[in-house]
């Protein structure tokens, strides 16, 4: 009879001491963009789960040349929980070389919540992932939508491009002539290391 | 237009006033030598002036009831301005009594990007204050009806309506708008699909679209499945810090901030934000933020807030959370002309839509 109670009051507090916890399959979460309630609505605790291992796929090292420059992107998986909002995403770093070795931009050692890294978004609804993208010129039209696509046999190709959406932030200081993007803007091919 | 000499020998000197059909007075000027020297305004808010033109004006303003040609008012005198009931402000241009603004520059009727008042473009407009059509805004109004009035107004509206029409392209379509009441259309940034909104001490306002979701023309390689772009469709972080800064711009040009907005029409909704806080605190306000900070707060409003919340209610723990901002009002403007207020409401900070009476 005490080993009863015992169990009973320790289920008690289990339940008590978790969120109520509402599941979002990652693939869905797309749906709740430009929402009324956005991910959370009403509930206490979202966790936004990759139920179908959809993101494995994206991970690992990715290269390609476009515009006579090489392009190395680096994904990986992880998941984050600020205590509302707990999270299955993808992260991505770049590094960009010229036809001559010189670096052109490499963001691949800062960490992951460096404004250069792209870090989380969504799975579009064609079944790219989509990262918010910002640039080192971000405030004079380095911005916009990176979209990742992958396919081909076991998944070893990978399709990339920037949508550029130029916001200008005010009071920024920029050049008469748009500062030039330096990810591509077409979809270019890279092969998985 | 009444002259008080001798024209046909000499430059212009007289009243001009400008009317509309129905002879209500939309504006008026007194003329010396062929020069604009002082602009008449209604008598309607007593003792008030508004500071009507750029900041590089040297402006005084006072209230006269005696006619520069023909002395005080009276019953039946020819004054234009007494007879009207006008109150006269003196516009001396670079702070010369002897100078003025060319009388021809009553027939550019709109601002070229603003500038100098002395530059032959400048703001001088048929429209006193920009109230063309009815509907304007009063100092002393609340915002609601401030809003209401703005909604109102014959040449806002059209402006607004354009927009509803343009929430389908692939790149932003908006407008800024002067103090004189004038607008002027917004470019996109030449390799993306936003627009840059200039700044300067004559703005008080903008309007433009956030985009519907859109094909970019691209196909998924796996799914061939038509890539689609989906914008946030709120008022972004650059569009906060831009009205900001107009507001500044308006308590450092003794411009009322309370007429300060940043309007933003999408097919989710037309929302707005008005200062409503305490402007002794306006410089406190960060503007002035490094580019690092403002790829922060980019990240961050949408990941933590919009995305996570809602967009309106997202928006609005991003104002007070964020960057710790208490004196922006949102309101939603319905396409029936209704107007609500949104608020966070308890410690759950709740969407709490209010309604304008």
């Amino acid at each position: 009879m005490k080993n009863i109670l015992i169990i009973i009051v320790s289920l008690s507090l289990t339940t008590l001491s978790c969120k109520a916890q509402q599941i979002i399959p990652v693939e869905n979460a797309v749906n709740y963009r430009n929402s009324e309630g956005g991910l959370m609505g009403d509930k206490d605790y979202v966790y936004v789960k990759d139920v179908n291992n959809l993101l494995n796929k994206f991970v690992g090292t990715w290269q390609g040349i476009y515009d006579n420059k090489t392009f190395e992107f680096n994904v990986v998986k992880i998941t984050e929980d600020d205590g509302e909002l707990k999270e299955d995403k993808l992260i991505m770093r770049y590094k960009i070389t010229d036809s001559e070795s010189n670096v052109i931009e490499d963001v691949t050692s800062l960490p992951n919540d460096d404004t250069l890294v792209m870090n989380g978004g969504y799975i579009a609804k064609s079944g790219s992932y989509v990262f918010y993208y910002q640039g080192k010129n971000s405030d004079c039209g380095q911005n916009g939508d990176v979209f990742i696509s992958v396919y081909g046999t076991n998944h070893t190709k990978m399709k990339l491009f920037l949508q550029v959406s130029g916001e200008i932030w005010s009071g920024a200081d920029c050049p008469d002539t748009p500062i030039p993007q330096i990810l591509p803007t077409e979809q270019m091919e890279l092969i998985k290391q | 237009m009444k002259d008080c000499k001798n024209i046909k020998t000499e430059k212009f000197s007289g009243e001009i006033i400008i009317t509309d059909l129905k002879g209500v007075f939309l504006n008026g000027y007194s003329v010396n030598n062929g020069k604009l020297i002082a602009q008449y305004k209604s008598k309607v808010k007593k003792n008030k002036a508004s500071l009507f033109f750029s900041s590089s004006i040297s402006a005084f303003f006072q209230n006269s009831g005696t006619c520069q040609y023909h002395g005080p008012c009276y019953d039946g005198s020819e004054c234009i301005m007494c007879n009207q009931n006008l109150e006269e402000v003196f516009l001396i241009a670079g702070g010369s009594t002897d100078a003025g603004i060319l009388v021809t520059n009553i027939y550019f009727n709109g601002p070229s990007g603003g500038g100098d008042f002395n530059d032959a473009k400048e703001t001088i407009s048929w429209i006193a204050g920009g109230e063309s059509g009815g509907g304007f805004e009063d100092e002393e109004d609340d915002p609601c009806t401030k809003i209401a009035n703005q909604i109102a107004n014959t040449a806002f509206k059209a402006k607004l309506d354009l927009l509803k029409t343009k929430t389908g392209l692939k790149k932003e379509t908006g407008f800024v708008q002067n103090k004189n009441g004038t607008f002027e259309t917004l470019t996109v940034s030449a390799t993306g699909h936003n627009l840059r909104i200039p700044m300067g001490s004559t703005r008080i306002g903008y309007l433009h679209t956030h985009l519907d979701n859109f094909l970019n023309g691209k196909t998924d390689p796996k799914t061939g499945a038509p890539i689609e772009i989906q914008p946030i469709r709120m008022l972004s972080p650059n569009d906060v810090n831009t009205f900001l800064i107009m507001v500044k711009n308006a308590k450092t040009s003794g411009y009322p901030t309370s007429k300060i907005f940043g309007t933003m029409v999408s097919s989710s909704g037309t929302y707005t934000i008005r200062f409503t806080g305490d402007t002794s605190n306006l410089n406190d306000i960060k503007t002035d933020y490094t580019k690092e900070e403002m790829r922060e707060l980019s990240k961050i409003f949408r990941d933590k807030y919009v995305n996570k919340w809602g967009n309106e209610r997202g928006f609005l723990k991003y104002l007070k959370h964020k960057i710790g901002v208490t004196g922006i009002s949102l309101y939603k403007i319905k396409s029936s002309g209704r107007i609500r207020p949104l608020t966070l409401n308890g410690t759950k900070e709740k969407l709490e839509r209010g309604d304008c009476e």
